[in-house]
């Protein structure tokens, strides 16, 4: 067998030293050369200009030097069949999709458009061609749709409902990543629809083994709303869309369930227009009531400030976490009130650029409010602790990294 | 003169240890795969712990490495006749430890690791020409088996790594032993490892290193098998027939793994190398070993582009079967000779 050897690898490298041809080969350079010059026919060395000390060699007949590999092979007895890549079936599905999903992830760390996109393309590459393996029409792999409009679709032969279920997710991560490393907005209308679909699996993704996985879709929808332009989105509008934004993301640790349901009003609300409250603020008179209370939207986390005597109740929640529309007494409709425009003061000279910054300066603004509002309940100071120590655990959370922004537009930086 | 360690960070006591048995696996390395095979119970098994037993009792004597390994191989002598001078022992283990006994006589205090990777890194050198980087061996000692294995089911506790970014000058490949489960198993996947790192990692030209790329743990790796299996009879002779079967059977344990993100990145890049030795069979009408070794080219040429890791992962993701048209014709054209590697690699990205 080593003649065949030598003379395919030299087929192979068409120029060559023999010290590379034994790198390539199971022979030792004397015979190396013993056999190259048996075949002068078909190869020659070049000595003229190459280091004496390291002959070259080059294929002259390539043609002429497979064909006598050929010959040799039909006389060694074994027929050439049509070659079958070989495969490690069941497990290389498997071990793709959870390839695709490692590469997803990577993307959040990377640094730049560039790298995300090359990830996201490998990532959708494996993922085509699983799907491609469970289709019951064959087809190129490559030429596997993968949207957020089919999801799903033809895959539902998938052998496990747990994979089928993850490789739904992933091929929805993919679309998302997408999106967000080329800059291009997921209209909320699709987003709705995607998150709608995956409610009818929260059973399954209740599963421990998916929630990482959840969290990080999760975090590709909610990026989604992030404003692109920061600097036209007051700074009490952006710490109520974060808050809400981050709550809800929160919530899937708890229970995915609970957190699907929150989304969609999170998207609806959100989706559109990124600045929720820029018509009421963090706090807003809607109407005074008959009975001397009144109906305000507000903050959630300022009710938290009330002393226990003004009582209050939730009506409705405008934005999930984050903004409520409540019933008060009037001496909480007015702390709410010098509450709110103090915190609105303090935002409004914010130098900070990232959502964490501006619910951690919310954070020393509670601090100062709790303070006040001691002197007439002592209680106020433990529900205000909990609220900051949330709101503190919130801001450190771990959220999808928005790209550098390209020139021109302004996209939140690392938080 | 008192015993040392060759490697800094290997305390000379854990070093004499596995030397006392590597210096034995070596001398015995022509049955290195039959004592695989029998060490699992009976005789066998017994010299085998008798073994381990005076490498540990070496080791705490202040023996420089000949007169170690001299007196490891007249206690495990003696040990071997005494078994061999049981009346009932089974006759297939009669013959392999009388076989091993003439073997260990001729044992000798040399460093076995050093002297494989010497061969090792001397052909890889030759592969990858001007952009070799000289590499050094460290042995180091490892507290647990490396992936958490047990010994019948996992013999392999030994692993290896090359430290990122390597010096330019001088790289390092460390190989890290459990010195505990150190058997001939273990010794007889070293050339797979030591092959392993100095084709996929010493030369690599990219910006990262990465256990799960599929390119850099896989498809790489499926050249570095194939540079082992020509490799491994020009580099011992003797040793060839246990380094060959025990590289497959590691390669078996690794790649049935696809619960670790090492096993998978190995399971899809070998994958792709398969499919593209298809391809080059098939669509360029190349003999089969023609075809692996253009398969395992490409990988050499693509590990020396100047390109970032994640752009080598997306060229292996884009050799699913069948391969993509526009792929395909670069790859022709590569291996008609009228495209380099770099340049297949950035067509190969556009996609993206």
């Amino acid at each position: 067998m080593s003649v065949e050897r030598v003379l395919a690898a030299a087929a192979a490298l068409r120029d060559f030293t023999v010290d590379q041809l034994a790198a390539f080969c199971d022979e030792q350079p004397p015979a190396i050369v013993a056999i190259l010059e048996g075949a002068r026919d078909r190869v020659e060395r070049t000595d003229g200009d190459a280091d004496s000390s390291a002959p070259r060699w080059r294929v002259v007949d390539l043609d002429g030097l497979r064909r006598d590999l050929a010959v040799r092979a039909e006389e060694s007895g074994f027929p050439r069949a049509l070659a079958e890549p070989r495969r490690w079936v069941g497990a290389s599905s498997s071990a793709r999709l959870l390839l695709a999903e490692q590469t997803l992830f990577e993307c959040a760390a990377a640094e730049s458009a560039a790298e995300r996109r090359i990830l996201v393309a490998t990532a959708k590459n494996h993922l085509r061609q699983v799907v491609a393996g469970v289709l019951t029409e064959r087809r190129p792999w490559w030429s596997v749709e993968l949207s957020l409009q089919r999801l799903g679709e033809g895959i539902e032969w998938y052998p496990d409902r747990q994979g089928y279920t993850r490789l739904r997710l992933n091929v929805a991560l993919a679309c998302l990543a997408e999106c967000d490393a080329a800059g291009h907005p997921v209209p909320a209308r699709d987003l709705v629809d995607t998150v709608l679909r995956f409610q009818q699996l929260t059973a399954v993704l209740e599963d421990p083994q998916l929630r990482g996985l959840v969290g990080r879709f999760f975090d590709l929808v909610i990026a989604q709303l992030a404003p692109r332009d920061r600097s036209s989105v007051p700074a009490p509008d952006r710490l109520i869309a974060a808050v809400a934004r981050r709550r809800v993301r929160a919530e899937v640790e708890h229970g995915v369930g609970a957190a699907m349901q929150s989304l969609v009003p999170l998207l609806k609300s959100l989706g559109e227009q990124p600045g929720p409250a820029r018509e009421q603020g963090l706090y807003q008179v809607l109407a005074h009531l008959p009975d001397g209370r009144d109906r305000v939207v507000v903050y959630t986390d300022l009710l938290q400030l009330l002393p226990r005597q003004h009582t209050w109740q939730a009506a409705t929640e405008l934005l999930p976490g984050a903004l409520v529309v409540a019933v008060t007494e009037p001496e909480a409709t007015t702390h709410l009130a010098r509450w709110a425009e103090a915190l609105e003061h303090d935002l409004a000279r914010s130098p900070f650029g990232s959502d964490a910054a501006l619910i951690g300066q919310a954070v020393h603004v509670f601090q100062d409010l709790a303070d006040q509002a001691a002197s007439l309940d002592g209680t106020v100071r433990a529900r205000s602790d909990r609220t900051r120590s949330e709101l503190l655990t919130l801001a450190k959370a771990h959220v999808w990294r928005p790209l550098t922004p390209p020139p021109g537009t302004t996209r939140e930086e690392t938080p | 003169m008192p015993g040392t360690s060759p490697y800094t960070g290997l305390e000379p006591f854990m070093w004499r240890s596995l030397l006392a048995r590597a210096a034995i696996f070596h001398a015995t390395r022509t049955r290195l795969s039959a004592l695989c095979d029998m060490s699992l119970g009976g005789a066998v098994q017994g010299a085998l712990l008798d073994l381990e037993t005076w490498a540990r009792e070496c080791s705490a004597q202040d023996f420089d490495d000949e007169t170690l390994v001299a007196w490891v191989v007249q206690q495990w002598d003696a040990a071997l006749t005494r078994t061999l001078g049981l009346q009932q022992l089974d006759p297939a283990a009669r013959d392999l430890l009388t076989e091993l006994q003439t073997l260990v006589r001729c044992a000798c205090g040399a460093d076995p690791f050093r002297e494989i990777f010497a061969g090792i890194s001397s052909l890889a050198s030759a592969l990858y020409g001007s952009a070799w980087r000289p590499a050094t061996l460290w042995v180091a000692h490892i507290r647990s088996h490396p992936r958490g294995g047990t010994l019948p089911l996992d013999p392999y506790p030994v692993t290896a790594t090359t430290p990122w970014p390597p010096d330019e000058a001088e790289a390092a490949v460390e190989l890290q032993i459990f010195c505990d489960e150190f058997g001939p198993a273990a010794y007889a996947a070293i050339p797979m490892l030591l092959t392993h790192e100095c084709v996929c990692h010493v030369p690599a030209r990219q910006d990262q290193a990465k256990n799960d790329s599929a390119f850099a743990e896989g498809f790489l790796d499926w050249a570095a098998y194939f540079f082992l299996d020509q490799w491994a009879g020009k580099l011992d002779t003797a040793f060839a027939p246990a380094a060959r079967r025990h590289a497959l059977e590691l390669r078996h344990l690794l790649i049935s793994r696809p619960d670790t993100s090492e096993g998978r990145a190995r399971l899809v890049g070998h994958e792709a190398a398969e499919t593209l030795l298809a391809w080059f069979e098939n669509a360029c009408c190349l003999d089969p070993h023609e075809s692996r070794l253009r398969v395992a080219q490409l990988a050499v040429q693509l590990n020396q582009v100047e390109r970032p890791l994640h752009d080598k992962d997306y060229f292996v993701s884009r050799l699913g079967s069948p391969i993509p048209l526009d792929l395909q014709a670069a790859l022709k054209d590569w291996e008609a000779g009228r495209i380099a590697a770099d340049i297949l690699l950035c067509g190969a990205a556009v996609g993206a």
